[in-house]
């Protein structure tokens, strides 16, 4: 069997060669934008993630407010539903990251001043919004030793516009899946079926059992899926450089990894099923 | 139904798009005889073939293969009976893109519970026997339309049926093929199959056939019955 399943399979490729490529290129287009989306969707987590595990609000203080002060106000933060963590920089704290951070040039950019101790608050996932950033902002920029609070409300705001641009990409992408699916599955089904027609004549008169029906289009779809596969890691790789870089943080992931190979070779072997269910021959019976 | 039929029909009718094509049906393929149906195109021989074959479903009456009644059989019962018989039907061609011996090897691959080995040796005994050995490895579109009738001929013998369907095995064939090929085809009745051959050039198989039907009127007829059949046979004596 799997002798005459590679010759039909040729035959198919020879009769419908160009057919066959953009097939397999629009599938895989299509894949890669499906990952693109799961990209895009897991960069926006992991955004979302990075900003969220650093002090989204940075209150800085007046170098001459008072130690036990400073104790009250932490500890008055840390009483607030909506704080998760307070965390103090002394002065010197503040001076020694930045001076790692700038390196070489800290000399000249630094000013002369002392830098302001801060404390950073990290908020509870619940308050995570632009809204409680900015009503807690309100509520501290008037008190005693405060000097100032802007950093983190930019923090905010900057993901805001990152959803709204995520969200217009994402269902462009979506689109063009859905599109590759259709074209998939009617443009698909013709060329898995074109020269297997005549054969199934040919086994139906043999006597050919269901098998020989069944499983040659569905093993078909499976190799066109893996092909699909591949253009779509090439696509994702050379094309759409942009999410590459998010696109490759799903490699790592083992369950993710194995998904983008195994989905459309799935998807292909049921494409193959349902040609067999579609095309299969009805004036002669199997 | 004799005791030793292969297959038998009984009182069987066939409408094609509510026109009825055949009528009263009644007839039995026994081993080693060769029965040819004759008549005009169109009258009808090749759908009486894919009664036999299951292809065509019978209105009424009933289609029995070794003892068996198919009529209302299940597909994967008819399945079955296909892979014990041969077939050369002009819907059921060669496939061009395999070789000759694949074609033939085919038909042994199909019935199944048979080794590489084995599917290999009987493939070349039989494309030895119909004279296509030396081309077992072309592909049939370089085969002449003898090779081809002969090969298709191979495959529906190479499982050693127990009955074997021809629908115009000579068609298009220059006289001494056919000769020849009525007598190979003789010869495997002789050796044990039931051979059913659709024949339009029916006077042609007198020599050989051991019975010879006429499809006239939507119904077969025996040759006594038949007046075009006994001034042929008038004229071939």
């Amino acid at each position: 069997m799997r002798r005459f399943f590679f010759k039909e399979w040729r035959a198919n490729l020879r009769a419908r060669p160009l057919l066959t490529f953009l097939i397999v290129l629009v599938a895989g287009a299509g894949l890669a934008s499906v990952s693109a989306i799961r990209a895009e969707l897991t960069g926006a987590q992991q955004w979302w993630n990075d900003r969220f595990a650093l002090p989204l609000m940075e209150i800085y203080l007046d170098n001459s407010f008072p130690g036990d002060s400073i104790t009250a106000f932490t500890e008055s933060l840390e009483a607030l539903p909506q704080i998760q963590s307070v965390e103090f920089v002394s002065a010197a704290e503040a001076q020694a990251d930045a001076e790692e951070y700038l390196g070489a040039i800290a000399f000249s950019v630094l000013p002369a001043n002392p830098l302001p101790s801060s404390i950073r608050l990290t908020f509870a996932p619940e308050f995570r919004t632009p809204e409680e950033a900015q009503h807690l902002a309100d509520s501290l920029v008037m008190r005693s030793g405060v000097t100032d609070i802007m950093a983190a409300h930019g923090q905010m705001a900057v993901y805001v516009r990152g959803r709204d641009v995520i969200t217009g990409y994402a269902n462009l992408l979506l689109t063009a899946a859905l599109g590759w699916l259709i074209f998939w599955l009617f443009i698909g089904l013709h060329v898995i079926m074109r020269v297997r027609s005549p054969h199934w004549r040919i086994w139906t008169y043999l006597g050919a059992r269901p098998g020989w029906f069944r499983w040659p289009p569905m093993a078909e779809g499976l190799v066109l899926g893996l092909l699909s596969s591949v253009c779509a890691w090439l696509i994702g790789r050379f094309l759409i450089e942009a999410e590459w870089a998010s696109l490759t943080k799903l490699v790592v992931n083992h369950r993710e990894l194995i998904a983008f190979w195994t989905i459309p070779a799935i998807i292909g072997a049921a494409s193959g099923w349902l040609a067999y269910r579609v095309n299969r021959p009805r004036g002669v019976k199997i | 139904m004799p005791s030793n039929a292969v297959t038998a029909l009984d009182a069987v009718d066939i409408a094609i798009d509510g026109y009825p094509l055949l009528r009263d049906l009644t007839m039995t393929l026994s081993p080693g005889r060769l029965v040819v149906v004759g008549g005009p195109a169109g009258c009808g021989k090749s759908s009486l073939l894919q009664v036999f074959t299951g292809n065509i479903r019978p209105d009424t009456g009933t289609v029995t293969a070794n003892g068996r009644d198919l009529t209302r059989a299940s597909a994967r019962r008819w399945a079955t009976w296909r892979r014990e018989i041969g077939v050369l039907s002009r819907e059921f061609s060669l496939a061009d893109e395999w070789t000759a011996a694949e074609n033939v090897a085919a038909a042994l691959h199909c019935k199944g519970g048979i080794s590489r080995a084995a599917i290999e040796y009987r493939t070349n005994h039989e494309l030895r026997k119909w004279g296509l050995l030396s081309r077992r490895h072309l592909h049939t579109a370089a085969l002449s339309t003898s090779e081809r009738t002969r090969l298709q001929l191979a495959r529906a013998f190479v499982r050693r049926p127990a009955a074997v369907f021809l629908d115009e095995p000579l068609a298009g064939l220059p006289t001494p093929n056919r000769a020849e090929l009525k007598a190979a085809i003789k010869a495997e009745a002789i050796a044990g199959a039931a051979v059913l051959v659709a024949a339009a050039d029916y006077e042609g198989w007198q020599a050989d056939a051991d019975e010879i039907y006429l499809i006239s009127e939507s119904q077969l007829h025996r040759p006594q019955e038949t007046p075009a059949l006994i001034a042929v046979s008038g004229m071939a004596g």
